[in-house]
């Protein structure tokens, strides 16, 4: 018995290795993602670099500089407070990423947790978590947004939490369906039949064929929380000012849309090119698990 | 009718359970109530007796069910800030609200039929990648940054239309169409992409169906086969997306009407929000929820007069 279950166990070894070979091959053969993800992974570098490529602090006021437009000391101009644009912009971004990561993280981790344990243990543990994930899932993130703002106050990281706690029915409703699609398949009883115990076939067995699916949605759930976070900051519900965020200059921009719309554009331009690079990689990322679709 | 029973039943624990954050926005926001609409400097005896009146008082399990029965029956109130009842407010920025998400809704069910079958019936070819591609960008692209770049442009810099602002219909019908136009049409960007996909999915999936190839046999026009035949069958399903959305569609009009200084709902609760307002927070939430179960509520029971195995599922 214990041979087998060795042997088993090396077994497993390498499928696993080999399926995470295929995806990195499929990653790179796959010329959908060249463009998102190059797109992509520039922006996260500037955002993330931002204080390196930028000789401007984000918040400092510079009394003269106000709503210079577009010139070599200030690329993208200053806004009414004299402060560089680009500064902003990129540390905007660099926030607005943060907010979708941790969000995406934080949401994912408690999503998947409740979306494993509804899916396998199934029975009143899943009809209790179904009907609350259910009410979660049927209100829009705004709405759920604005009461989180409302109850702990206005804040970047409230946002973020906010953004979490919306992203958990999601990742957990994707969970449980791909949980009880999978459980019954041979090579999950299998693993029961060798007396594995819950924890290792959930987590060895059954999660590796489930998270493609769940990578899909948690890329996309990056997006949802920046959105949100911009929407709330947009409303002045988010971070608060002097924070560089891009909805806080959105809407610090609207004063000024006559004389500087540089303002509004560049804000807005920078977080759709965010978004819109996220929603194509996963959209290339969603082609390429897509066994329907490989082929 | 068993069946609209059992969903209405179901219903019920969503309610309260949704309810409960917004009761509880009161007690968990910081500072107490009562001593901000006394004012800092109040007796602690105008302090009780509007804790009192305010039944704070009480335990919260009483305060909660007095709260939601008053809410069931449409009493939400007052607010701190006026005095005028919850309720007479909502109802006097409601018609602005739903004129604003009804135009959207229409708008984008206009865009998107067209465009989800053209893209259907030409897979594959240039316009349905264009199309796709577009969906993307009208998902992707927050609608609040579209609201603004379409006020720089129509507003600002050409003058063709009104950047914010509001006329009743019964005021001067012309105008109310012009002021109008824009936030509706921001509204409906991101629920026609929506909507195109669906269309087009759908679509694709009646086409290869044996009616559609015997309504071609029988030397029916392209045109007659595609309309007549295929995108009828097809809109079905949609009127339960349509459903589903409304909801979204009301959450995306808060900051929309932010955007466009619209009196509706949306500015209502944003203004209570800001001076901290309660009773007008929590009636303007409670009022989204009540739409949003109401909405999933009639698009679930539509679904099962449409779908009988939906109907008869867990019977």
């Amino acid at each position: 018995m214990k041979i087998l279950s060795v042997k088993t166990e090396k077994k497993a070894e390498g499928t696993r290795r080999s399926g995470s070979q295929r995806l990195r091959r499929l990653l790179i053969r796959n010329r959908d993602f060249l463009l998102p993800g190059i797109t992509l992974l520039i922006l996260i570098l500037v955002a993330f670099l931002a204080p390196l490529l930028t000789p401007y602090d984000p918040t400092k006021q510079v009394y003269g500089d106000e709503l210079l437009g577009p010139s070599f000391q200030h690329w993208l101009g200053t806004d009414a407070l004299g402060r560089d644009l680009l500064s902003r912009t990129l540390f905007g971004m660099r926030l607005s990423l943060t907010i979708g990561l941790v969000a995406a993280t934080i949401g994912g981790i408690l999503g998947l947790s409740i979306g494993l344990a509804a899916g396998y243990y199934e029975g009143w543990l899943d009809d209790i978590l179904g009907r609350l994930l259910d009410t979660l899932l049927a209100f829009p993130a705004l709405i759920v947004g604005l009461t989180v703002a409302v109850i702990l106050g206005p804040s970047a990281l409230n946002a973020a939490i906010a953004a979490a706690i919306i992203n958990i029915p999601i990742i957990a409703r994707i969970t449980r369906a791909g949980i009880i699609g999978e459980k019954d398949r041979e090579y999950s009883q299998a693993a029961v039949a060798l007396g594995a115990g819950d924890g290792r076939v959930l987590l060895k067995h059954l999660l590796p064929n489930i998270t493609p699916a769940i990578l899909v949605q948690l890329t996309l759930t990056i997006a949802h929380s920046m959105i949100l976070e911009a929407g709330l900051s947009f409303l002045g519900l988010g971070a608060q000012p002097p924070e560089p965020s891009l909805g806080v200059m959105l809407q610090n921009a609207r004063s000024y849309m006559r004389d500087a719309p540089w303002l509004a554009v560049v804000p807005g331009a920078s977080l759709s090119l965010l978004l819109l690079a996220i929603s194509f990689f996963a959209d290339a990322l969603r082609d390429a698990t897509d066994p329907r679709k490989r082929g | 009718m068993t069946f609209i029973l059992r969903r209405l039943v179901q219903a019920i624990p969503v309610i309260i359970l949704a309810s409960i954050p917004i009761f509880l926005i009161l007690h968990a926001a910081p500072g107490d109530p009562a001593l901000m609409l006394a004012g800092e400097d109040a007796p602690d005896s105008v302090v009780a007796a509007i804790k009192r009146e305010l039944r704070l008082d009480q335990p919260l399990v009483i305060q909660y069910v007095t709260w939601l029965g008053d809410l069931v029956r449409g009493d939400m109130g007052k607010s701190f800030l006026s005095g005028a009842p919850v309720s007479l407010l909502i109802s006097q920025r409601l018609p602005a609200t739903i004129e604003l998400a009804l135009t959207a809704m229409t708008l984008s069910v206009l865009i998107a039929i067209p465009l989800g079958a053209l893209a259907a019936i030409h897979r594959g070819k240039l316009v349905d990648k264009l199309i796709t591609v577009g969906t993307t960008f009208g998902i992707a692209v927050p609608n609040f940054w579209i609201g603004i770049l379409l006020v720089l442009l129509f507003g600002l810099l050409f003058h063709l239309l009104p950047a914010g602002g509001r006329v009743s219909f019964q005021e001067d019908p012309f105008q109310a169409v012009r002021f109008l136009i824009l936030p509706s049409l921001t509204l409906a960007i991101a629920l026609s992409a929506n909507l195109i996909r669906f269309v087009r999915a759908s679509m694709l999936e009646v086409l290869p169906q044996d009616f559609v190839r015997t309504a071609r046999s029988k030397g029916l026009r392209p045109r007659v086969v595609i309309f007549r035949h295929a995108l009828r069958n097809s809109l079905i399903p949609m009127l339960t997306v349509l459903g589903v959305q409304f909801g979204r569609l009301l959450a995306g009009s808060i900051i929309i009407e932010s955007i466009f200084t619209w009196p509706g709902i949306g500015s209502l609760m944003l203004t209570a929000i800001r001076s901290r307002d309660f009773p007008v927070i929590q009636g303007t939430l409670a009022l989204f929820m009540f739409i949003v179960i109401f909405t999933n509520l009639l698009t679930d029971m539509l679904y099962g007069v449409i779908d009988p195995r939906i109907r008869l599922r867990g019977k």
